[in-house]
């Protein structure tokens, strides 16, 4: 969820601020090396695709709507440090142009849209991948890789629920009591999770299938492999 | 290099008072506006309302698209359920509304979430609706947003009506392959063609790469005006005037 003005007391959003600065100078200064180039394209085109991926949305009920947050997504395609950086564009686009999330809360936003997802579902796939790679026909192989970063994307997701939670729980109103918010946060987002995993992991597999090199995270083990059309006609039209 | 460009640069922009505005001076107002309202609070209902007003009042100067606004404000639904819960589940005093058991203090915490993401919304809206995006862009740097970061954010907007447009071919053949209307499957064929997406925008991302080394230089935003000191006094109106009704209403 993007967090709006005045959903938490300032100086809260002025400590996520500075960690969200703090965080995004790192990320671009590592997003630069690891790109060999002032990071310009390639984190703009993400986040451009970010942006757009978050228009496909899924209904669930009650007139509200679920869409990718994308972090996760974006850290397994191109690493933890650009997907970061482009977490970072695409929550200033929505908070100045789109009006979608707060303006004081744009530090709020990119820990818990950005870091926190990002970090998490990259450092659980990386945890997973000796499972994903294990031998098997490459159709397998893509269907592991899907499920493991369903797995993992849903789970960054739960942990941007608990920052959020935090955030609200240090910085919000005081006048309901803290399990409360943890129960409604958290219980919206099981859902939110569950279509962030399962959108992921159809994206995921898509890329793996007609570029596997692509897909930063598991591109050590795939450079040189064929796009692979033996299953299916790929998806390109 | 894409229909889309053309069809940003035909959707012309009113010229109002607000976009006479130079974009630096815009964007700090905004920012000197919103944390004001982030700062008022909740047991003052009246400043709320009073700054809910300045929004709406610059947001109508501004010449924006209310019927746009409307659709962003549906952004403020899951807020009204958050808003909901906190006054069912709110720490006593509790008073009867309409029949319901509401937590006061719980209400107006809820009530004041969502009165302060409108007025974000509303007065976001009017600076979005006022300025074009390569002027936001350099509104950012005074917010001391460094060069990289800027430069990042104009190729981001230019790059999105790319992708826009790219989606909406992909979907139109998606469409055409399937023949199918049904929804569970459009979703489906939505996110596999998102895949193919990110490949056809990654590779867009190497070209474009190429082409600025080739011509030696960045990408690099225009830079617009910077604003004289009467620009600045204006755009810091709302902000005053927030600023007075938080400190004499609350």
């Amino acid at each position: 969820m993007h967090i709006p003005d005045g959903w938490v007391d300032l100086p809260t959003s002025a400590a996520a601020g500075v960690v969200a600065v703090g965080a995004t100078a790192v990320a671009g200064r590592r997003a630069a090396a690891a790109l060999r180039e002032r990071a310009t394209t390639l984190p703009a085109v993400v986040a451009a695709y970010i942006l757009v991926a978050q228009l496909l949305v899924v209904p669930v009920g009650l007139g509200t709507s679920a869409h990718l947050i994308g972090a996760g997504l974006a850290a397994l395609l191109v690493g933890p440090s650009v997907a970061i950086v482009c977490v970072a564009v695409v929550v200033v686009v929505q908070a100045l142009v789109l009006a979608d999330g707060g303006v004081t809360a744009l530090g709020l936003n990119l820990v818990n849209d950005g870091i926190v997802p990002a970090l998490v579902t990259f450092g659980i796939f990386l945890a997973l991948r000796p499972a994903v790679l294990r031998a098997g026909t490459p159709h397998l192989r893509r269907r592991r890789a899907a499920l493991g970063a369903g797995g993992a994307a849903a789970a960054g997701s739960l942990a941007a629920a608990g920052a959020a939670t935090l955030a609200f729980v240090v910085g919000g109103t005081d006048a309901v009591p803290a399990h409360v918010v943890a129960a409604s946060i958290g219980g919206a987002h099981l859902l939110l999770a569950a279509v962030e995993g399962a959108l992921t992991g159809v994206i995921l597999a898509a890329v793996l299938r007609l570029r596997p090199d692509m897909v930063r995270v598991l591109r050590t083990e795939m450079v040189g492999s064929q796009p692979d059309t033996s299953t299916e006609p790929a998806e390109v039209p | 290099m894409s229909s889309a460009h053309r069809q940003e640069r035909a959707a012309a922009r009113l010229h109002g008072p607000v976009s006479r505005l130079p974009p630096g001076p815009k964007v700090a107002g905004l920012v000197a506006f919103l944390v004001v309202v982030a700062v008022t609070p909740a047991t003052a209902p009246a400043a709320l309302a009073a700054e809910g007003l300045i929004a709406a009042a610059v947001a109508t100067l501004a010449l924006v698209d209310w019927r746009a606004v409307a659709g962003r404000l549906t952004l403020d639904l899951p807020l009204a359920v958050l808003a909901l819960a906190t006054a069912l589940a709110g720490r006593p005093p509790h008073v009867e509304v309409a029949g319901l058991t509401l937590s006061q203090p719980g209400l107006r915490a809820g009530l004041a979430i969502v009165a302060r993401a409108t007025i974000g919304i509303v007065a976001v809206s009017a600076v979005a609706a006022s300025s074009s995006v390569p002027e936001i862009v350099d509104g950012l740097r005074r917010l001391g947003a460094p060069g990289w970061f800027r430069q990042l954010v104009a190729v981001t907007a230019r790059q999105l009506q790319v992708l826009r447009a790219d989606l909406a071919k992909l979907r139109l053949a998606v469409a055409v392959r399937t023949g199918s209307g049904r929804r569970t499957l459009a979703l489906a064929s939505g996110a596999r063609s998102l895949g193919s997406l990110f490949v056809r925008s990654t590779e867009r991302a190497e070209r474009l790469r190429l082409a600025a080394e080739l011509r030696g230089g960045e990408l690099a935003p225009a830079a617009t005006p910077a604003g004289s000191a009467a620009a600045w006094a204006v755009a810091l109106v709302p902000a005053a005037l927030a600023l007075v009704a938080r400190v004499g209403l609350g």
